[in-house]
């Protein structure tokens, strides 16, 4: 049989034409359940930027106390004890004084919390980085049992916190993305059927005379092809455009974002894409499936 | 050209029986008058021919081909060897004359030059070559009905099935129709046509196939007629 590919794509636009409002309603549909899923393949970078980053920045204060302190030997064994743990990267040890200066500076815009301190409220410590934050706890845990030691503490807590936040919220949009894909699913198909039902009694007789079935499905399959190109075409722009807005919003901009401009196009583009065209040929199946019987 | 070998069928939806134990034998060329009253089977039997229904219990042979052993795809393919008309037309109210004919060949592929030279040929045979650009609603019945059999027929098929072809026609337009038919019948297409027209029938005198309700083939007459006695 004679393939005949403008043939399709003329009834594919005119099928189109006929129920315009329900194939937007789809594309549409499309956009936006894709434009939150590239949303979360973009929010993933952003998570896992932040927590590299603060994890770098994750140091252990080891507080000394007082008459540790005002021993040499006893920072020295501390100090030495420290620094033969395998996880553990580099130990400085921070003097009262040098704790006082940092506070001053630290502080320095409200000087009356400044003078209500001196050098020896403030005691001395060690900071403590590691090869990899994951052995944080145990190291803790096993330095708190140091003698000498007062307090140990990190900014883990809060990083953790933080991390599952984003977590929860990346989640919560993912949810939203796959409902919105069920729903654009169920709205393809639905543009389908009613092309397929304007086209009910040219079927039969397609039928009738012989048609194969792969001839009377294809302007179908074009339709919904493209709901989900016109849909995929909407959701790349509004993805780039959400990362734009992104970088550009001040309340985010102590989170490092380090992505540059277009990273991840290609990439995010190509799922996408390759969503789309499991939506998009999806629906058209379904709504074959249950309403072109042939 | 068609044989049909113990044939039956029962509509699971409502338990009818529609065709019970039917064997046949139709040679390529002959002119068949199915008859019965409704609900004696004739349109599943034509149904049957095309595929669009499927026996429960034996062996139908169309064109050559045995249908139980045709896969799905194929059933396209036998379909183009079989033209159908029908009582109600069934034309595209959009497109004209010409498009509806010239639309049987385009959805199987043929080139658009065999179109233009074949579409023009089969309205001059059923006689609406003037008529090609108008609507269906801009043509009384008989004009429709030589439409679809023109549509059925420009593909050359080697069978032409018809259900209640003049059902819709007043007498005389009736008359048109059949000469059209046998004409059709003379160049070696097998028709077989399904009918309650009495007077069709008895002034034919084809071949006369009847079934009654329950599907039961209850007479089968060379040069027949519409009922007993007559």
């Amino acid at each position: 049989m004679a393939v005949r590919p403008a043939y399709f794509v003329r009834e594919a636009a005119s099928n189109l034409g006929r129920n315009f409002l329900m194939f937007v309603a789809a594309a549409v549909a499309v956009a936006i359940s894709l434009s939150l899923f590239g949303a979360v393949l973009l929010f993933q970078r952003i998570v896992s930027n932040v927590t590299t980053q603060w994890q770098n920045d994750v140091v252990m204060n080891v507080f000394l106390k007082d008459d540790a302190a005002a021993n040499s030997a006893d920072v020295k064994r501390i100090g030495e004890e420290i620094q033969g743990y395998k996880e553990v990267k580099g130990v400085t040890y921070v003097t009262k004084n040098e704790a006082y200066d940092e506070f001053r500076t630290m502080f320095g815009n409200q000087p009356e919390l400044v003078e209500s301190v001196t050098p020896e409220t403030l005691p001395a410590s060690f900071r403590v980085s590691l090869n990899d934050n994951d052995t944080l706890e145990t190291v803790q845990d096993r330095i708190r049992t140091i003698s000498g030691v007062d307090e140990v503490n990190s900014a883990v807590e809060q990083v953790k916190s933080i991390q599952r936040v984003l977590t929860y919220l990346q989640v919560g949009v993912m949810i939203a993305g796959i409902v919105l894909l069920v729903s654009s699913v169920v709205l393809i198909s639905n543009t389908i059927r009613l092309a397929i039902f304007a086209r009910r009694k040219e079927i039969a007789i397609m039928k009738l005379v012989g048609a194969t079935n792969w001839f009377i499905r294809w302007p179908f399959l074009l339709e919904g092809a493209a709901a989900g190109i016109v849909g995929v075409g909407l959701a790349v722009a509004l993805t780039f455009l959400i990362r734009y807005l992104l970088t550009g919003w001040e309340s985010i901009r102590f989170v490092p974002l380090n992505i540059p401009f277009g990273y991840m196009l290609w990439p995010v583009t190509i799922v996408l894409v390759l969503v789309a065209m499991l939506i998009s040929v999806g629906g058209t199946a379904w709504a074959l499936r249950r309403y072109l019987d042939v | 050209m068609i044989r049909l070998e113990h044939v039956s069928k029962t509509y699971e939806t409502n338990n009818v029986v529609a065709l019970n134990d039917i064997t046949l034998d139709i040679k390529k060329g002959e002119f068949v008058f199915l008859v019965g009253p409704s609900g004696s089977g004739k349109s599943t039997l034509l149904k049957m021919l095309t595929c669009e229904v499927t026996p429960d219990r034996g062996r139908m042979w169309v064109a050559g081909k045995e249908l139980g052993s045709l896969s799905s795809w194929k059933i396209p393919y036998l379909r183009r060897n079989i033209g159908s008309i029908f009582q109600d037309f069934k034309l595209l109210p959009s497109k004209t004359v010409y498009e509806n004919v010239a639309f049987a060949l385009e959805v199987i592929g043929r080139p658009r030059h065999v179109i233009q030279s074949q579409v023009p040929q089969i309205l001059e045979l059923v006689g609406l070559t003037k008529k090609a650009t108008h609507r269906p609603d801009q043509l009384s019945g008989g004009e429709q009905q030589r439409v679809s059999i023109a549509r059925a027929f420009v593909n050359r098929p080697l069978i032409l099935l018809a259900d209640e072809p003049t059902g819709n026609l007043d007498p005389n337009t009736s008359i048109g129709i059949m000469r059209l038919l046998d004409r059709i019948n003379r160049t070696g297409t097998t028709v077989v046509m399904a009918t309650h027209d009495q007077s069709i029938v008895d002034s034919m005198r084809r071949r006369v196939v009847e079934l009654e309700p329950g599907g039961i083939l209850v007479r089968d007459q060379a040069r027949g007629v519409y009922g007993y006695g007559a």
